[in-house]
């Protein structure tokens, strides 16, 4: 076997066993059959296995080999005359630890929810879900051109708002979900355009020809300035949406609706870090536009800022973790703007994992809290960490109180600039219909 | 404000405070009854009004019951006796009716065997038409009433066909607007004339006699059945339901949005970074400030606050007065109030619930309670309830002006289009018909008086009044089965064991239900053993501080306040190096720790944590999910090796009168000890007899990643664990001081004998014992077996509590299952570390020896009473009015929370966020959810509570007149009771103010271990007697094999 | 110029069909009608496929005539299988056996029954045949049941659909007329066959390709010609709306008349058909949103979707033009389903009211996650043929003008949230109390579900699809520019 069969082999591996595991499940699931709590998290469980140790095995022969970048090229999926939506991977120093990342989280959320969902009547559709999480997630970090890319970012969002809305008998988990999917589709629009106007511009989709075949993080994007800062800020806008930055970051609490491990493996593991990969795999092209660094590092520090504050008056831990990521991907954010590829990788990787073993572990809260306190002799658990304030006047901490109880009014920001004339048009636009087609009085009762 | 508006307003918030679930912070989990506001009522009236008030279920489903049918947990006889008592009740009893074709019996029958299908209007016709309702009788009918139907049916139809003018007419179904013609082709699947409809009665003259009886029954129904108005608008009590009716959005989701994290900032406990400013003024002030403060706003809800407040400064005001100027102002005219006020308290009831009891019982609160009034959670309600409506008005249709102009917008006179409800009764009477075997002429020729008793009939016999009837059924089917089981075994055992020799040990365990199996496996080890059950506070009420705790935790039930305080301290005294450093390195840790949690989440020390440390909680993360048992291990091992426990005793021995520091008494006096003591002794009948070694057992539990920790915990200590009550008992037990009084008193205890305590941790089942060390040495040997017996025992009693997780195999071993439920007391992912009192559902009054050797299932709480020294039932009376209401309450908790998780329970835990310190939410916003999680209820079976007494009926008409609250609890049924005579082992039951006695029943099948009846099964099981466990084996003779 | 199949006893097969659809129509017992009405789809269906794999197998000149056509002395082939139609016989075939299968009886008269079958044959007659007269035709019996009929005729409440259709009618008959008068002005010797129709256009009045354009947009609902397809909808349940709009006969006609007798014309004519699609694709997809009845929230997905494949074609690029082609399968395949789909949930719970929860998740998890892709299949769901046709589609119309693909995807983007809006108003919340809803059944299972299966198999092996569409995408660029040439 040749070094190149031989990467190929593996790559397909990491993707297709879940892939083979997502479509026996939801087979199994439309014909009605319902395989026991046992074979689901087993074949799940084999089928991340698997994908984990070809991704080791990748890395492991990368390091030996000395090789940067693999990218492997499986081929048209389809032609049409002109334009070929190739299959490629591409396996370098940013895909591989992102991989590895979501494998293992994902593999230890899959053994955690084995007996959390226990008995769950949601099980099959749960483990399916994250399935399909794990298929779009890996999707996205191996595609090796932005069409492959951009529907593993369709398949994160649509598993992500299910899964929010996994408790479908109350209409709370459900109004989240859409609001959340309604964010990413915001920003999808972004990503879709800017891949768009990228193949346009650098006649290819596949970033090894886009960045000439240098490795990440260095390449020559062979684009026109103006072109670039559309392109730039277009990824922008779809990072933010799926990264929940100012202003789009309010769905991140309300997405904490679904159970503790999906929260734990989408909000603080790996879903809320798709944007920031999104930028480092962009970075070369980036940072050719100013603006679109400027940008990032504004809206990273906006978030930051956003996260800290918000999050300080929050009194429940789910509330606070959503928070704290936000605000980190937020650091990472800047992180990326300056140019920090690496230090960036190595912070989102850290905070995934700590964050994720956080939200599985955030139930602990009320005997955690009970020991320390017992432990440090009862002392004023409320003054926890008040250090910073106190340098500012009452006044303004009392304002500043406000301003973060009410989530500095970001929601309705964009609601009323957004999303309610949206909708305002919409509705007035229908009425109208409705009474032209005459259907206001039409018999709404039919036999 | 005058001031019967005040006194409007204060009685109706002192009755909606009422309704609202009176648990408190979660931390100490406090049982209570769900349906408390109603238990001056009876209990099935009690649950219609409950469930009607509180919008939830009263019963399980129907297919619930049935499903019991037929597992045989119900029979027929059963529903025969429920149907009988209600008749013998009911001024018609047992009429007949349609002249005399059948009786209400036989209807009420008919109905509760086959269920109504009773579906929405929407989805009758597809019903019909999918399921061939019109093509075949309905299944399981008797096929000879069938043809005879058939045949009555076709002729007349042939007669009727002829003389008819549009034959079609025949099949019209008179709530469907389709052409009769088109029915018939479809129905029949022949042309609409009578030649057509004739030929279809020769080839399938069955679906032509099931089409005609359901065109009669809706001619019927529709000729003899008033159409009811549909009144919309007497449903708007709120101002949300009349936005919600016009414009389908909630306001309330609109209020909660802003509301709930307000309340969860006020009432936190330290998990915020930044405490609400100004908590400490009430909540109506707090929450002013923090509208009123803060940049413009832009979120409409709050904009629209900011304006009302500015009007009227309501913290002010007052809470009253602000309610009323709300009420105004939404124009509620004052009659409503009461039930305005009502209503809206339960839009939030666990919010407002939690800041009814906090306002109660401050102390409860685990860190610091802000000052919590009802009332101006009441206010601040209103305000952002009167807000939202405006908001909403003005958004959904552009609504300027009062919130009190909304009852009169041509809006509001938009009613809810109901669909005629009628086409479902004439579904019901179509399915009665068939199975009473009524045919299209037999129902055509009956008056209309008659088919409306029919009707009526039907309509009273509701699917609540069915699942009424199942539930009692059920309840019966059980308390039959249990008394007779019982009133059989006593024939065969002595009811006293004065006559024997005192055995070796004597152990005193909790009444808890999980104790039941402990307490059998160790009599099946050896008759030498005999166990008692009390209270798990064993009568110390005390405000104990362990060496590890940061402050003083009431010991005892919740409805005690503990008067005495006593603390845990190094053996080698509280200033003792070994302490400090205890004390100290403790401390350090716990700094860093605690400086790890809060930095983790901030923005700097975050990402130095993030950075550099992130990546390292894979292995915690790794180990811990993947391998529980061993962290628990590591665990163990880390404290031994780093924090080795310095050695403890307590302070026990009080001299002085004076109080101390937190205005209680430090420690008792010998005189305090022995009135404990002996009322322990007394209570459980322990008078004489002692063995040399009696050991009292304190219970406990402890898993990880689970908020309902405490509620698994012993209810008799407050949800707290009962290790150091047991220990405080028995040291005072043995002093030497103590003794001589209760000797005085005319209890001697021999000098052979020695109080040993120990602590059962319930989830993981260990055993650790206190103060071995103080056991002379003439005892070690029995000590020695006090251990090993354990060491078996929790071992099995492991394998029997694992038979219900279905993740843990059935086939494990002993000592594989004991290490299964080790592990899950460790393990991060299990919402399920163990079932708690799940399968509670009697409680027994009364010596061991009438229960000793019956395999009960881990369903009972077993009171050691002994009747024969309770001198006019004084004893008793105490017994029950302390254990009573515990266990009625913990049985209707697991109860409601079973048959309606969502409304009464805490729904499912896998969504569950900590708030507050003070409860759970589910997401990132929710009501605080109270009772009971689904994971914790899943296996329970929802009756009430059967209390068993070994008593006459004077004893428990001495007991009513003493104990009022127990008195009006049985009367109402809240509990179902039986006795058991102490001198003649006769069995009755108290239904409905009288007492009856039961007898007959089965031999009980007899096996020898307690592992024979349960192995292999996961389900509840009946009774059986294991004959391993029997005080005396060669008793067991009369028993059937 | 096509490369055309003939097939020995099509017409006599499509008389059949016709005949058969009275038969049962008029028949009484509507599970008889049902169960023949089955088999006649399904003979159908499998005429179609063999049509197809025959077509693309065997070589030319074909090898077969149709003897009616000797018979009645015609020159030319009247019915062929040709490159366009191929894929499209079984595919309008599948759509109706799905319906024929999935409608609750309660909807189900022989009647109606017959109507299907009815429509089958009209769309069939229409994709095959070679003649303008036969495609005129085919255009008015496809919308006899829904023209005008006793209840209607007077009282138009509601029924907006009936002059919408009846005036597309007038303008084709018009613009076939038109084009047969220019054929006998160019002395051409069968006016009206479509064989023939090159270089006739000279010959055309100019009023002719507006009638016809219009008519086409009429029939698909573009704007501003949509209202009577939420209101259909609304008044006749989206079932009936499904089987109408999904085959796109009038997308047929645009390409075929279109393209083949104007094609100097329509190349100039299309660039504003396009825009105005673009147009209709936008606006369908934004008042879906401020839909508060399922039906009618429908009716704007399919203005939306259908008026999308018509930006594809205008596109003028191959993989513009084959993403349309692709999407009109995909689409038809998934918003079928998902009419269809609604249509048993209205069974079940009579008209869905989108500001309330329905709460059927609980209790019917495979109507739900039919719904679901279904739905989303239609808005390009990565897995689906959705997916692939989206994705052809934006690369041809970005490449084409940027600023259309951007208004595109933002429509998609609209599209995708109002499905899911809907998925979760009647599968999420809760279900109110003692309401029992029942899963899908057998017979409708085997519909909804074989539809999903082919939506995600074509989606994962697009291949041979995209290939077939490809050919047809290339043969319609070379005409056009062709034409240009002249």
């Amino acid at each position: 076997m040749s070094t190149e069969q031989f990467f190929t082999a593996c790559a397909i591996t990491i993707l297709l066993l879940p892939t083979l595991a997502f479509l026996w499940l939801g087979a199994n699931l439309l014909i009605q059959r319902r395989p026991s709590e046992l074979m689901i998290s087993r074949i799940s469980g084999t089928a991340q296995l698997g994908s984990l140790l070809a991704a080791i095995t990748i890395s492991m022969a990368m390091m030996f080999n000395h090789t940067d970048q693999v990218v492997v090229d499986l081929g048209a999926w389809f032609i049409a005359a002109n334009y070929e939506f190739e299959i490629v991977f591409l396996i370098d120093r940013l895909s591989m630890p992102f991989v590895l990342l979501t494998c293992i989280l994902t593999g230890i959320v899959g053994r955690f929810s084995r007996s959390y969902l226990h008995h769950e009547s949601g099980y099959a559709r749960f483990f399916l879900l994250m399935l399909m999480f794990l298929v779009g997630m890996l999707c996205l970090a191996m595609g090796g051109t932005i069409d492959l890319l951009f529907a593993g970012w369709e398949l994160v969002g649509l598993s992500s708002a299910l899964l929010i809305g996994f408790f479908q008998h109350r209409k709370e988990p459900v109004l989240n979900g859409l609001r959340t999917f309604a964010v990413y589709r915001i920003c999808d629009v972004g990503l879709l355009v800017g891949a768009i106007l990228l193949h346009h511009y650098a006649h290819t989709a596949e970033f090894d020809l886009v960045f000439t075949h240098a490795h990440w993080p260095v390449g020559l994007p062979d684009i026109p300035t103006a072109p670039l800062h559309v392109i730039g800020l277009l990824f922008l806008l779809a990072a933010m949406g799926k990264s929940g930055q100012v202003p789009f970051g309010n769905w991140l609490p309300r997405a904490m609706e679904g159970p503790t491990p999906s929260s734990a493996i989408f909000y603080g593991g790996i879903s809320i870090h798709a944007g920031a990969y999104l930028l480092l795999r962009m970075s070369p092209l980036l940072e050719r536009s100013a603006i679109t660094m400027v940008s990032i590092v504004v809206i990273g520090l906006l978030t930051a800022i956003y996260g800290t504050l918000v999050g300080r008056v929050q009194c429940d831990v789910k509330n606070q973790l959503a928070y704290s990521a936000m605000a980190q991907v937020g650091l990472i954010f800047v992180e990326i703007g300056f140019g920090f590829h690496f230090f960036a990788l190595l912070h989102m990787g850290g905070h995934a994992t700590l964050r994720t073993l956080q939200f599985l572990r955030s139930a602990t809260v009320l005997r955690e809290f009970n020991r320390l306190k017992a432990a440090t002799g009862g002392s004023d658990l409320s003054r926890g960490g008040g250090q910073y304030e106190f340098l500012f006047p009452m006044r303004l901490r009392r304002w500043l109180y406000t301003a973060a109880m009410r989530g500095c009014d970001m929601d309705a920001v964009v609601q009323s600039t957004l999303v309610g004339p949206l909708m305002k048009i919409a509705g007035s636009l229908e009425r109208i219909e409705e009474r032209w087609a005459g259907n206001i009085d039409a018999k709404r009762v039919e036999p | 404000m005058s001031s019967s508006a005040h006194e409007t307003i204060n009685k109706a918030l002192a009755d909606a405070v009422r309704l609202l679930p009176s648990q408190g912070p979660i931390g100490v989990f406090v049982h209570h009854n769900i349906w408390e506001a109603f238990e001056h009522l009876p209990f099935e009236k009690a649950a219609i009004k409950a469930s009607q008030t509180f919008r939830g279920e009263p019963y399980m489903p129907e297919s619930w019951y049935r499903e019991k049918f037929k597992e045989g947990r119900i029979d027929k006889t059963d529903l025969e006796a429920i149907l009988s008592r209600d008749f013998s009740e009911d001024a018609h009893g047992d009429d007949l009716l349609l002249g005399g074709r059948f009786s209400r019996r036989e209807l009420r029958r008919a109905l509760l065997h086959r269920g109504l299908i009773e579906p929405d209007d929407d989805s009758i016709t597809w019903q019909l038409e999918e399921f061939g309702l019109l093509r075949w009788f309905l299944p399981d009918l008797d096929p000879v009433a069938n043809r005879a139907v058939i045949a009555e049916t076709s002729s007349w139809l042939s007669v009727q066909l002829h003389t008819h003018d549009d034959p079609a007419l025949l099949f019209r179904d008179h709530f469907y607007r389709m052409d009769p013609k088109e029915l018939v082709r479809r129905w029949l699947g022949a042309e609409p004339t009578a030649h057509g409809i004739a030929s279809a009665l020769r080839s399938q003259p069955q679906a032509c006699t099931v089409a005609s009886l359901w065109a009669a029954c809706t001619y019927r129904v529709a000729s003899c059945v008033a159409p009811r108005k549909n009144d919309a608008k007497k449903n708007h009590v709120r101002i949300r339901d009349l936005l919600f009716d016009i414009t389908r959005r909630d306001l309330d989701d609109m209020v909660h949005e802003v509301l709930v994290p307000i309340l969860a900032s006020f009432l936190d406990q330290g998990l915020a970074y930044w405490p609400m400013p100004d908590a400490a003024l009430g909540l109506l002030a707090a929450m002013q400030h923090v509208i009123l403060k803060g940049p413009h706003a832009v979120a409409p809800l709050w904009h629209e606050l900011r304006k009302i407040l500015r009007e009227n400064n309501h913290a002010e005001l007052g809470a009253e007065a602000s309610i009323v100027v709300s009420l105004q102002a939404m124009g509620y005219p004052q009659e409503s109030w009461p039930m305005v006020i009502q209503e809206t308290a339960l839009a939030l009831p666990g919010w407002g619930g939690m800041i009814g009891r906090l306002q109660r019982e401050p102390e409860l609160a685990p860190d610091h309670c802000p000052p919590c009034k009802f009332s101006e959670f009441m206010a601040v309600r209103l305000l952002f309830d009167h807000a939202a409506a405006l908001v909403l008005a003005h958004k959904e249709f552009d609504h300027v002006g009062t919130a009190a102009a909304l009852w009169t917008t041509p809006d509001a006179s938009v009613l809810r289009v109901i669909p005629d409800p009628r086409r479902v009764e004439a579904f019901s009477l179509f399915q009665v018909a068939q199975d009473l075997g009524i045919s299209t002429p037999n129902l055509l020729d009956l008056s209309d008086q008659e088919i409306r008793e029919v009707t009526d009939e039907i309509r009273v016999f509701d699917h609540v009044e069915r699942r009424r009837i199942w539930h009692l059924a059920f309840e019966c089917h059980y308390r039959r089965g249990i008394l007779q089981a019982i009133g059989t075994y006593r024939k065969t055992v002595t009811p006293s064991l004065e006559h024997l020799p005192p055995p070796r040990l004597q152990l005193v365990f909790c009444i808890d239900a999980r104790e039941e199996s402990l307490r059998r496996y160790l009599e099946e080890i050896s008759h030498d053993i005999e166990t008692h059950g009390t209270g798990g506070f064993f009568g110390v009420a005390v405000a104990y501080r362990g060496l590890d705790d940061g402050y003083h935790a009431p010991l005892c039930p919740v409805v005690q306040k503990p008067e005495h305080e006593v603390r845990e301290f190094s053996m080698e005294g509280d200033d003792s190096t070994k302490q400090r450093r205890y004390l100290a390195r403790r401390r350090v840790i716990a700094t860093l720790l605690l400086n790890f949690f809060v930095g983790s989440r901030g923005l700097l020390r975050g990402w130095l944590a993030t950075c550099g440390l992130g990546l390292l909680a894979i292995v915690p993360m790794s180990v811990r999910i993947l391998h529980p048992h061993l962290v628990s291990r590591l665990n163990r091992w880390f404290q031994k090796s780093f924090f080795p426990k310095p050695q403890t005793q307590l302070a026990l021995q009080r001299d002085a009168e004076e109080r101390g520091s937190l205005a209680l008494f430090p420690g008792f006096t010998s005189e305090e000890m022995a009135n404990r003591v002996e009322r322990v002794l007394q209570d459980i009948g322990l008078t004489r007899r002692f063995a040399r070694i009696i050991s009292m057992i304190g219970h406990g539990s402890s898993s990880l990643n689970n908020p309902f920790e405490s509620a698994y915990e012993c209810a008799a200590c407050a949800g707290r664990k009962g290790g150091p009550n047991a220990r405080l008992f028995a040291l005072m037990a043995n002093k030497q001081k103590v003794r001589e009084i209760l000797a005085q008193r005319g209890i001697t205890i021999p000098g052979s004998t020695v109080f040993v305590a120990g602590y059962h941790d319930t989830c993981n089942d260990s055993i650790s014992w206190f103060d071995l060390e103080n056991v002379p040495a003439s005892h070690h040997e029995d000590l020695a077996y006090l251990k090993s017996s354990f060491d078996r025992a929790r071992m099995q009693n492991a394998h029997e509590r694992c038979r219900r997780f279905e993740n843990v195999p059935l086939d494990y071993s002993d000592e594989q299952t004991l290490i299964a439920a080790e592990g899950r007391a460790e393990d991060l992912a299990q919402p399920r570390a163990e079932y708690g009192n799940a399968s509670n559902a009697m409680c027994v009054f009364g010596r061991r020896s009438l229960t000793r050797g019956l395999f009960l299932d881990r369903r009972a709480f077993l009171v050691s009473y002994d009747p024969t020294i309770d001198h006019d039932a004084e004893i008793i009376s105490r017994l029950l009015a302390a254990m009573g209401p515990v266990g009625m309450n913990i049985n209707l908790e697991y109860g409601l929370s079973y048959i309606d998780n969502e409304r009464y329970g805490a729904g499912s835990k896998l969504p569950h966020n900590v708030t507050s310190l003070i409860g759970v939410m589910n997401g990132p916003m929710s009501d605080l959810r109270t009772g009971f999680p689904w994971q914790m209820v899943e296996i329970h079976e929802p009756m009430r509570l059967l209390v068993i007494i070994e008593g006459t009926p004077a004893t428990i008409a001495r007991v009513a007149e003493r104990q009022p609250a127990v008195g009006r609890a049985i009367s109402n049924r809240w509990v179902q009771l039986a006795l058991i005579d102490p001198d003649t082992g006769v069995v009755s039951e108290y239904t409905h103010g009288s007492f009856g006695t039961v007898s007959g029943g089965k031999p009980l099948p007899s096996i020898a271990r307690s592992q024979d009846w349960y192995f292999g099964h996961r389900e509840n099981l009946g009774v059986s007697i294991v004959r391993s466990a029997i005080a005396r084996p060669e008793r067991s003779a009369g028993v059937s094999p | 110029m096509y490369r055309t199949l003939e097939w020995p006893w099509l017409s006599a097969f499509l008389a059949f069909g016709l005949f058969c659809a009275i038969v049962i129509g008029r028949g009484s017992d509507p599970r008889l009608a049902r169960k023949l009405a089955v088999v006649v789809a399904s003979l159908f269906t499998i005429a179609g496929i063999v049509a197809t794999i025959l077509f693309y197998n065997v070589m030319n000149p074909t090898p077969w005539v149709d003897p009616l056509r000797v018979i009645g002395f015609h020159e030319e082939p009247l019915l062929a299988v040709d490159s366009l139609n191929a894929l499209l016989l079984p595919f309008a075939s599948i759509l109706s056996l799905s319906a024929l299968l999935a409608t609750p009886r309660a909807l189900m008269t022989p009647a109606r029954i017959g109507i299907i079958l009815w429509q089958l044959c009209a769309v069939w007659l229409l994709f095959l045949s070679e003649d303008l007269i036969l495609v005129a035709v085919a255009w008015v019996i496809g919308l006899m049941p829904l023209l005008p009929s006793r209840h209607t005729m007077w009282s138009l409440g509601g029924h907006i659909h009936v002059p919408y259709l009846v005036l597309s009618c007038v303008l084709f008959i018009a613009g076939v007329a038109g084009i047969i008068q220019a054929g006998v002005d160019a002395q051409v010797l069968a006016p009206s066959s479509l064989l023939d129709a090159h270089g006739i256009e000279a010959y055309i009045p100019r009023w002719v390709l507006p009638a016809i354009l219009i008519a086409v947009m009429i029939r698909k609902g573009v704007f501003p010609f949509h209202s009577w397809m939420p209101s259909l909808a609304d008044r006749e349940g989206t079932s009936t709306v499904a089987l109408l709009a999904a085959p796109q006969v009038s997308l047929f006609v645009l390409i075929r008349i279109g393209l083949a007798i104007f094609p100097s014309a329509s190349a100039e004519a299309m660039p504003w058909v396009g825009q105005i699609a673009l147009v209709a694709t936008l606006y369908g997809a934004v008042v879906g949103l401020g839909a508060r009845d399922m039906r009618r929230a429908y009716g704007w997905m399919v203005v939306s979707q259908s008026s999308l494949v018509l930006v594809g074609l205008e596109c003028a690029n191959i993989s513009g033009i084959t993403g349309a082609l692709v999407l009109w399968i995909a689409m038809g395949l998934s918003l079928t389903g998902l009419g269809l789909a609604i249509a048993c949930i209205e069974s079940r719970v009579n008209r869905i009211d989108l500001r309330k929860f329905y709460g059927l998740g609980v209790q019917a998890p495979i109507l739900a996650t039919c719904f679901l892709i279904l739905g989303m299949a239609s808005v390009g769901l990565p897995g689906t043929l959705g997916y692939v046709a989206e994705d052809l589609i934006a690369h041809g119309t970005l490449d084409a003008h940027p600023w259309t693909g951007i208004a595109m995807i933002l429509a998609t983007a609209a599209n995708g949230f109002n499905v899911l809006r809907c998925f979760f108003r009647i599968f999420g919340g809760p279900s109110p109390e003692g309401r029992y809803v029942w899963d899908l059944l057998l017979r409708e299972r085997l519909a909804l579900v074989g539809l999903v299966v082919l939506l995600i198999v074509s989606g994962i092996f697009p291949g041979p699809l995209v290939d077939t569409r490809t050919s047809v995408a290339v043969q319609l660029v070379s005409d056009v520019s062709e034409s240009h040439a002249h």
